[in-house]
């Protein structure tokens, strides 16, 4: 497949403007705002995009829901808080190739009707930051934004707002919050952003990757867009691989693309000629996946079948020498940790989480801690406010379905030999 | 759209409702006698819907829902007993109960503890974790009069949503995240509402506790009776909890026509009338020179004989009685009863230091219509010299609601700074004592009047213009249902009330205006009489002397006997100033002081809580309020003293 969302990516210097217009950005803008926005909209319901943030929602359903909505005042978010741990494929985008994301942006705001959009950028991106500015301002300078585009009366402001560094602020109406300078943590819904979201005003909020598909939809035509990847969710995927490969990176692949050949044609396959015991499909909140899954397909619907979710696309690959108590250690830290506290089950349920690994990592464990462990998940399950409860239990709840033998050893006193190591894990 | 079709029916646990479309889960539930275990949820905040507490299940959902924050949708089939709603229950207690110390048997709030009764109900039998629970320092102060225990807490955000919601005041906040989170008083701030007590009878569990209560006393010893809060002008509905003949604490008794459900912290603290001092147990009667402790007979005896004579040496002219804004409606009248028919003198009134005639001439006009839930449907709302966030907070926090929900546009306009100037459209000053010319002008501009330079130079030097109260005008946008609150100290003289007349007038049949009254029964004193010039229920009659008269007066020995109700509500200087020409004074008072002292009778009180009364608040709501505690020693009501005096008088 010939690179879309990183043809520029190799390309020295496309963050500047001149250099990545010379590569076909922002070709698209005058041909989009040629097209009326309820056709634009269409035209993305027909290509079949799914948000590439997770949740895999159908873009232009969602554009819709916010175009019908009527009033003056509506907003563009892009999502870049990529806060999945294991996920940094928006990241090559942000820094390699600003402009795309901008292009499409622009492309979006006219769609849906927005005059004000906002990149939530990660904080612990800084040096994205700097090139987003850059390219922001080079964008207005040459038209691409402002009031006026293009001279085509189309008007898109744009501008970086730099997230506080939590997790949850990638969740978009924690996100929303945290623009609105408020403590990041989610709202209730309904109202869906769509109607009201930032300032209560109707509101799209995108993943980067999401966005940076928008230009090549007008370019091809949903048709032709819709051919590539697979018919469920159409378009180029792309996948940030890392732990034990022998080159990890990011991907760009036709969605569905498997797992194995993610893995070992492109990943380079397990490191140190070693076996690969699990692999997280989506990022840390999906349900691991053992070897005997690596032919299922990187994509929405076959990850869910496969009990699993493609989520941020964040490959995570464990060789046969990791211990899943270790890891889902490790990953439940890092929930306990980025909770925002606002609803009991996750607050506290987390918390209990943590403390029972803790204290098997630290020699203690109990034959009945496993089910314990299940029974905390359990009490999360289908209560929490808003999904990160739900997505901190899963690696819990996957690696006990699929590694229980590793927590056997572990609570019931027979030991593996790798004791000391284990109690620094969580101290 | 008709009303007919915004109603949706549902089933909920077999039972069918029909409710209004939009209608919460709980609520609809609720109509129908179906109760859902909450925290976070309550009902004058808006929804958080974070603890979870009130999951249940929808026929075909693939998850429960929170029942507080989930729309009933038409048709649905709602469980909230399933093995499923009470397995979510018993998780959520256990996970909110894993890190709560569990210190019931200390905690102040044992007993009426939401935590403690939805764990009786719903909790698992025991826990199951063994891990070390998270510890805090406790407790913190929040302010001089708010402790928080922070283990306790379960984050509900109640305290904070209403400082957030409520008192618009944003005291508090949530520190840190996660399991971590904690309430605290917002960076840079402090947490110095007038409100803030509201924040520990919202708090579901002991984690916010008052200073004036912690470890006094646990809920199931107190006897609970209703009262009417007697500490402004407002007359918040309240519940007084006692202890072996202690007031040990108020709390809130939601009377939507007042207070909403919230008081301020003066009334809610207030009810300590000691300030440390002993109170007054027996009548006193000056001899030789000094006050002796004599018998209710003797005391009575003497005061009948000592009226008597003054009366009939230097006639009825020469006596006067003072009743009290801060009396009951009961006292006020009997005070102008022995006045005016058993003495036969004109000179009442109630107050030492202000002529009560104006504002009762304002009641006998019309004036003083307004009722709190006028504000709820105010088109907007003016006001003129008023300050109610500190003179008649509950009022205040209406104020905000109308402003906060609907919007509702204020102009307000004073001579002081004033938290309400925040809240509104315009916000003009003008200088005090420029009253007269500033609601000339006010009339004028409302009627479109171009006639106003007489007053026009008064106003410039105030720092007020015709162009800036247009602008007012405009911004706020005058309509059929404007309420005008007025200060009721302004008036002071019956040009001003007239003034007030016409301008409420000018703005049309709809408009309501309100007196600010910032006494308990400043209302009620008024139509029971004890004003000069008019008899209860406004009826006018002979003018005698205002109480500022009578003080000048007595000074100058020309009253001789002056009766004092209420001698606390009084101004001692002013008690001073009538002791030193009157013969005769006469006084009730809770504690001997200065002034009490000077009298030549002191008859022992009984305070507010310790007898039958009417007060009529601010919005002429008329409630009565019932003794909760006995008068100390030989103390009595006041108005069985009186009604004594005038029987024996007629003998
Ligand atoms: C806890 C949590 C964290 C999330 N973090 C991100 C994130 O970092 N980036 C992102 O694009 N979406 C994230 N999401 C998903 C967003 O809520 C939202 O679904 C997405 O931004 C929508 O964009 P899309 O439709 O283009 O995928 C997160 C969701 C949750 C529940
Ligand atoms: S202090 Fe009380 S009211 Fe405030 S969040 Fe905690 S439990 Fe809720
Ligand atoms: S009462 Fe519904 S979530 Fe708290």
């Amino acid at each position: 497949m010939e690179k879309m969302l990183f043809k520029r990516i190799d390309v020295p210097n496309a963050a500047d403007i001149t250099v990545a217009e010379k590569h076909g950005a922002y070709s698209q803008v005058g041909k989009a705002f040629g097209i009326k926005p309820e056709d634009l909209v269409n035209e993305v319901k027909r290509s079949g995009l799914r948000g590439r943030g997770g949740a895999g929602f159908p873009a232009g359903l969602k554009w819709e829901l916010c175009a019908r909505v009527p009033g003056d005042v509506k907003y563009l978010l892009c999502n870049a808080d990529e806060g999945e741990p294991g996920t940094f494929k928006d990241r090559f985008i942000l820094e390699q190739d600003p402009h795309l994301l901008i292009e499409g942006m622009i492309i979006a705001g006219h769609a849906i009707g927005a005059q004000q959009g906002y990149i939530y950028l990660r904080a612990e991106y800084p040096k994205a930051a700097g090139i987003l500015e850059k390219a922001i301002e080079q964008a207005y300078a040459k038209g691409f934004l402002g009031k006026n585009i293009l001279g085509k009366g189309v008007k898109f402001d744009l501008s970086v707002h730099g997230g506080a560094g939590a997790y949850i602020c990638g969740e978009e109406t924690a996100l929303i919050e945290s623009l609105e300078g408020k403590r990041g943590q989610p709202r209730s819904r309904p109202p869906f952003p769509a109607s009201s979201g930032a300032w209560r005003k109707p509101t799209v909020i995108n993943n980067v990757e999401t966005l940076a598909n928008i230009p090549f939809i007008v370019a091809l035509g949903a048709e032709t867009y819709a051919k590539i990847g697979e018919e469920s969710a159409p378009g180029p995927k792309l996948f940030a691989v890392s732990g034990a490969v022998n080159n990890p990176g990011g991907f760009e692949l036709p969605m569905g693309t498997t797992l194995r050949e993610i893995i070992y044609t492109h990943a380079g396959g397990i490191k140190d000629g070693k076996q690969l015991k699990a692999v997280i499909p989506g990022g840390a909140s999906t349900p691991m996946l053992t070897a005997d899954h690596l032919d299922v397909k990187a994509d929405f619907n076959s990850l869910m079948a496969a009990g699993s979710m493609l989520g941020s696309g964040a490959v995570i690959v464990m060789d046969d020498t990791a211990c899943m108590v270790n890891v889902t250690a490790v990953l439940i830290r890092f929930f306990e940790h980025e909770s925002c506290g606002k609803c009991t089950p996750c607050r506290e349920g987390t918390g209990w989480l943590y403390k029972v690994y803790r204290r098997i990592l630290s020699g203690e464990g109990k034959p009945d801690d496993v089910d314990l462990l299940l029974s905390i998940c359990e009490s999360i399950r289908g209560k929490c406010f808003c999904p990160l409860g739900e997505g901190a239990i899963q690696p819990v709840l996957s690696s006990i379905a699929h590694f229980r033998s590793d927590y056997e050893q572990c609570v019931n006193g027979r030991g593996c030999g790798r004791e000391e190591q284990c109690r620094k894990v969580l101290h | 759209m008709t009303e007919q079709s915004k109603l949706i029916t549902a089933v909920i646990d077999g039972k069918q409702v029909t409710v209004a479309a939009g209608t919460m889960i709980l609520k609809a539930a609720e109509s129908i006698g179906i109760t859902i275990p909450v925290f976070c949820y309550h009902p004058r905040l808006t929804i958080s819907g974070s603890c979870r507490m009130c999951l249940v299940e929808i026929e075909g959902g693939s998850k429960p829902v929170t029942a507080c924050s989930t729309e009933l949708a038409a048709g649905v089939v709602v469980y909230t007993n399933t093995p499923t709603v009470l397995e979510a229950r018993r998780e959520i207690m256990e996970n909110l109960l894993i890190n709560h110390p569990l210190d019931c048997p200390v905690c102040d709030k044992g007993g009426e503890c939401l935590l403690q009764d939805h764990a009786y109900d719903w909790g698992p039998g025991a826990s199951r974790f063994t891990e070390r629970k998270r510890l805090f320092r406790k407790p913190i102060p929040l302010s001089d009069r708010i402790l928080l225990d922070r283990e306790r807490c379960i984050l509900c955000t109640r305290c904070v949503r209403f400082c957030d919601e409520i008192s618009d005041h944003r005291e508090l906040a949530i520190l840190e995240m996660g399991g971590n989170s904690e309430i605290a008083v917002a960076p840079d701030r402090a947490f110095d509402s007038q409100f803030s007590g509201n924040t520990v009878e919202l708090c579901p569990v002991g984690a916010l506790t008052s200073t004036s209560f912690r470890f006094k006393a646990r809920p199931w010893e107190m006897a609970r009776l209703p009262g009417i809060c007697p500490f402004c002008g407002c007359g918040c509905s309240i519940d007084i909890h006692t202890r072996s003949g202690n007031i040990m604490r108020f709390m809130a008794r939601e009377n939507p026509a007042v207070d909403d459900g919230w008081l301020c912290d003066r009334g809610r603290y207030g009810f300590d009338l000691s300030g440390g001092s002993e109170r007054l147990t027996k009548p006193l009667v000056r001899k030789q020179g000094r006050l002796v402790a004599v018998s209710w007979k003797e005391a009575i005896a003497t005061a009948v004989e000592k009226l008597r004579r003054a009366v009939s040496q230097y006639g009825p002219g020469a006596v006067g009685g003072i009743g009290s804004a801060w009396s009951s409606s009961e006292e006020n009248d009997l005070l102008q009863r022995l006045i005016r028919e058993s003495l036969e003198s004109h000179n009442v009134d109630c107050s030492l230091t202000d002529d009560g005639r104006p504002a009762a001439l304002a009641l006998a006009e019309g004036l003083g219509t307004f009722t709190f839930n006028d504000i709820d449907r105010a088109d907007s709302i003016l006001m003129i010299g008023a300050d109610p966030s500190r003179y008649q907070p509950i009022l205040d926090l209406r104020l905000k609601k109308a402003v906060i929900t609907r919007r509702t546009p204020i102009f307000t306009l004073a001579s002081t700074d004033g938290e309400m100037a925040r809240y509104a459209r315009e916000s003009l000053r003008y200088r005090a004592g420029s009253e007269e010319s500033l609601l000339r002008l006010l009339t004028a501009a409302v009627k479109k009047e171009k006639r106003y330079d007489s007053f026009e130079s008064d106003l410039r030097a105030g720092g007020l213009s015709r162009e800036a109260i247009d602008r007012g005008l405009e911004r706020a946008g005058l309509g059929p249902r404007t309420v005008v609150l007025v200060n009721a100290s302004l008036l002071t003289d019956d040009v001003r009330v007239y003034l007030v007349k016409e301008l409420v007038a000018a703005m049309g049949a709809g408009a309501s205006t309100g007196l600010l009254f910032d006494s308990a029964n400043g209302f009620g004193a008024r139509t029971a009489g004890a004003v000069p010039g008019y008899l209860p229920g406004l009826r006018p009659i002979d003018r005698g002397m205002s109480g500022p008269e009578m003080v000048v007066a007595a000074e100058r020995s020309t009253l001789k006997a002056l009766y004092i109700l209420n001698r606390e509500h009084h101004d001692s200087a002013a008690v001073a100033r009538a002791r030193r020409g009157a013969e005769l004074l006469i006084c009730h008072a809770l504690f001997l002081d200065e002034a009490s002292g000077s009298g030549d009778i002191v008859f022992p009180a009984a305070s507010v809580f310790e007898k039958q009364g009417t007060f009529t608040n601010t919005a002429g709501l008329a409630q009565s309020t019932a003794p909760v505690l006995n008068p100390p020693g030989e103390a009595r009501p006041e108005s069985t003293v009186i009604e004594e005096i005038m029987e024996r008088l007629k003998q």
